[in-house]
């Protein structure tokens, strides 16, 4: 540019040597003059004076002229650099040059406000590259359009500012979403594994309560086949204490008899005495000897009789002695019989209450798998509060329930009852629990406590967000870890793992 | 040159108007415009090659320059409220903002600085009872100790605000007050994020 001369101005020479000629001219032409009046008219006062005068000023002139050019050429220097874009350089010491002076200040201040204008640019771009939007450019005393184009900078600096703002939000509500879904997944699936195991438990109550049933049926036929036993050993009995008591008539002859034998003993005894005086007696031998002998004769005919009796009755009770022991061996063999049944129903009685008892083993694991379940569902929802407060922050949305801590929730309420405690006593499930939950808790209220601050413009407050909620999840499944093995361990003590 | 001796006369400029100053890397000025001479008072003869504290009234807390100094080395830009004295003791308060002047080599030839009319409620609510803790800070203390205190008391209040030092006064010239600008902004932000 610098270089590219005006065709109109070729062969013109510059104005410095149109003033140094201009000069010299003069110079020359007064001097003529002087030199030329001097010889003519001969030395004046006046002439001299007004010679002088002239000369002098015409010397100021000069001198001025040469400031001036001075002058311009700083302007024309200070202008080819700012062509060459520095506008730092200014033009100075133009005291007493006048217009030109006002023209030096008039690009001085144009100058000015170039390089305000520019810096500010500068300065606010540079700090929008590092991620600062709050270094607008400054345009006051920038005047028409340049202070409008500040302005509009300005503008547009705030909708990039809008635009990271948003970005930087989509950002980290797709990091919580991502490690929201993975987790949720993860304890849905927890909680799908936990109806399937409630429903194959309330399968086995069922097929414990058909078995039962079946059992029960066939009970019912042994009691039958016991009743009809029993009635007929009571009836083998009844008969049995007939024959007794015919025996003990019997056996009340037999003693009649006996003592008709007494009797006949007795009596004949007595004749044997009889028959032993009248031998002694001698004389009277014949009449004597023959009543004795018929007395005898009778007697024991009467011995013959009794003994005769006593053999009918004998045969008798041998025949009643018969009966009773078939009725005997006949009730002994009901009574085995019986004994078969009771032990078969024993046997049945036995494993109904077993199953029974295990059935209520079951249905107390099934409502603990199911109280579980409910205390995992109740911290899986705690959590997705939080996301969604971190998520969609408003001043509608309830802090309150994800603000609660290890100790209010649900799952700590259940924790810190005086019932759980005693029943979990020996539990080491039950006590590792505490600790991650805890975790739980105090990590969502870091990154509840995070949010409130500046993280949309702060990369490293949205990565504590999300690393604290990381924390958490570890923690939480930490927590879901040992609810299943308290759930296992008291099933096991139900013995029915 | 006679030291002068300051009054309690304030001068104002018009809002549209930029006092503009050149400096080398040492703090002698080079240039100063026109409307920075009609203030003060000076001349541009009277200026030039003289150091910037030229103008520096005793009312400034020397920490302040110190913060300046060691923010323009580190190569940021320096913004600030300076209360600065003119020939006849008068005074007249700024809004300043101080950048390295590059020449196209990219080597720092010297200091640029640019002043703009500060809102008087800035300086009668924030700027004059904070300058006054520093003064009181740098009597109370000798040699550096003195200048750390007085910067030590910036950095609490900022700490306090929860801003950094150019942030605060780029707020406090543009709104008035630190509080309640940067909390709004992340309201809006977030209902346009809803929307």
């Amino acid at each position: 540019m610098a270089n590219v001369r005006n065709e109109t101005s070729r062969g013109v020479p510059f104005l410095k040597t149109q003033f140094i000629w201009g000069g010299l001219i003069s110079y020359s032409v007064i001097t003529a003059t002087f030199i030329y009046s001097t010889w003519q008219y001969g030395l004046d006062l006046w002439h001299v004076a007004g010679g002088m005068i002239v000369t002098i000023i015409l010397a100021l002139n000069i001198v001025q002229s040469f400031r001036m050019i001075e002058t311009l050429k700083r302007l024309q220097t200070t202008l080819s650099s700012s062509i060459d874009g520095e506008l730092h350089h200014r033009v100075h010491n133009t005291k007493g040059l006048g217009e030109l002076g006002q023209v030096a200040w008039a690009l001085n201040d144009l100058l000015d406000l170039a390089e305000s204008y520019f810096k500010e640019v500068d300065t606010a771009f540079q700090q929008v590259a590092q991620g600062n939007f709050n270094r607008p450019p400054l345009s006051a005393g920038l005047p028409g359009r340049m202070g409008d184009s500040l302005r509009s900078i300005t503008q547009s600096i705030e909708a990039m500012k809008e635009n990271e703002r948003l970005l930087n939000s989509n950002s980290l509500a797709s990091q919580l979403h991502g490690l929201n879904t993975g987790n949720l997944i993860r304890n849905l699936q927890q909680t799908q594994h936990d109806l399937s195991r409630i429903d194959q438990e309330i399968r086995h109550v069922g097929d414990n309560a058909s078995q039962n049933a079946s059992d029960a049926k066939a009970s019912l036929n042994d009691v039958e086949t016991i009743s009809n036993a029993i009635k007929d050993i009571a009836n083998t009995v009844n008969q049995a204490t007939e024959v007794v008591q015919v025996l003990s008539h019997d056996s009340a002859k037999v003693a009649d008899s006996l003592m008709t034998i007494k009797e006949i003993a007795d009596q004949t005894n007595l004749l044997a005495l009889n028959a032993s005086i009248e031998a002694a007696r001698a004389g009277e031998q014949g009449r004597g000897f023959a009543v004795v002998a018929d007395e005898v004769k009778a007697l024991s005919q009467r011995t013959k009789d009794a003994a005769e009796n006593v053999d009918t009755i004998l045969s008798g009770f041998s025949q009643r002695v018969d009966e009773v022991s078939q009725m005997s061996s006949r009730s002994q063999s009901v009574t085995s019989e019986i004994e078969a049944l009771v032990q078969q129903f024993e046997g049945r009685f036995t494993r109904l209450a077993n199953s029974s008892e295990q059935s209520a083993n079951q249905v107390q694991g099934v409502a603990t798998v199911i109280y579980h379940a409910l205390l995992k569902l109740d911290h899986i929802i705690y959590k997705q509060n939080a996301y969604v407060i971190l998520g969609n922050r408003d001043e509608d949305l309830d802090y309150s329930a994800a603000q609660v801590d290890h100790t209010e929730c649900q799952l700590g309420q259940w924790y810190y009852t005086e019932s759980t405690q005693l029943s979990f006593a020996s539990s080491q499930a039950y006590r590792s629990l505490e600790a991650p939950h805890k975790a739980v808790h105090s990590n969502i209220h870091e990154a509840l406590a995070l949010i409130e601050q500046d993280w949309y413009t702060h990369v490293d407050i949205r990565d504590e967000i999300v690393k604290a909620m990381e924390r958490s999840e570890e923690a939480s499944s930490a927590v879901m870890f040992h609810i299943d093995q308290m759930t296992d361990t008291h099933m096991q003590q139900l013995n029915i793992a | 040159m006679a030291s002068i001796i300051p009054n309690n006369s304030e001068l104002f400029f018009e809002e549209n108007d930029l006092i503009i100053s050149k400096t080398c890397l040492k703090g002698n000025i080079r240039y100063a415009n026109r409307a920075f001479m009609a203030i003060s008072g000076f001349s541009e003869q009277e200026l030039r090659g003289k150091p910037h504290n030229i103008i520096r009234h005793p009312d400034m807390p020397k920490g302040v320059f110190r913060l300046m100094w060691k923010t323009l080395q580190q190569g940021e830009e320096f913004f600030g409220f300076v209360k600065n004295l003119c020939t006849d003791g008068s005074f007249y308060w700024v809004f300043a903002n101080i950048t390295q002047d590059v020449d196209s080599n990219g080597t720092v030839q010297g200091y640029y600085s640019v002043r703009r009319k500060p809102l008087p409620k800035v300086i009668h609510n924030v700027i004059e009872p904070l300058y006054q803790r520093m003064l009181d800070v740098e009597a109370q203390y000798q040699g550096p100790e003195a200048l750390e205190r007085s910067v030590q008391l910036i950095s609490h209040w900022l700490e306090q605000e929860g801003v950094d030092y150019n942030q605060a006064m780029i707020t406090l010239y543009q709104h008035g007050q630190i509080k309640g600008s940067s909390t709004n902004q992340q309201k809006d932000t977030i209902h346009g994020q809803r929307a």
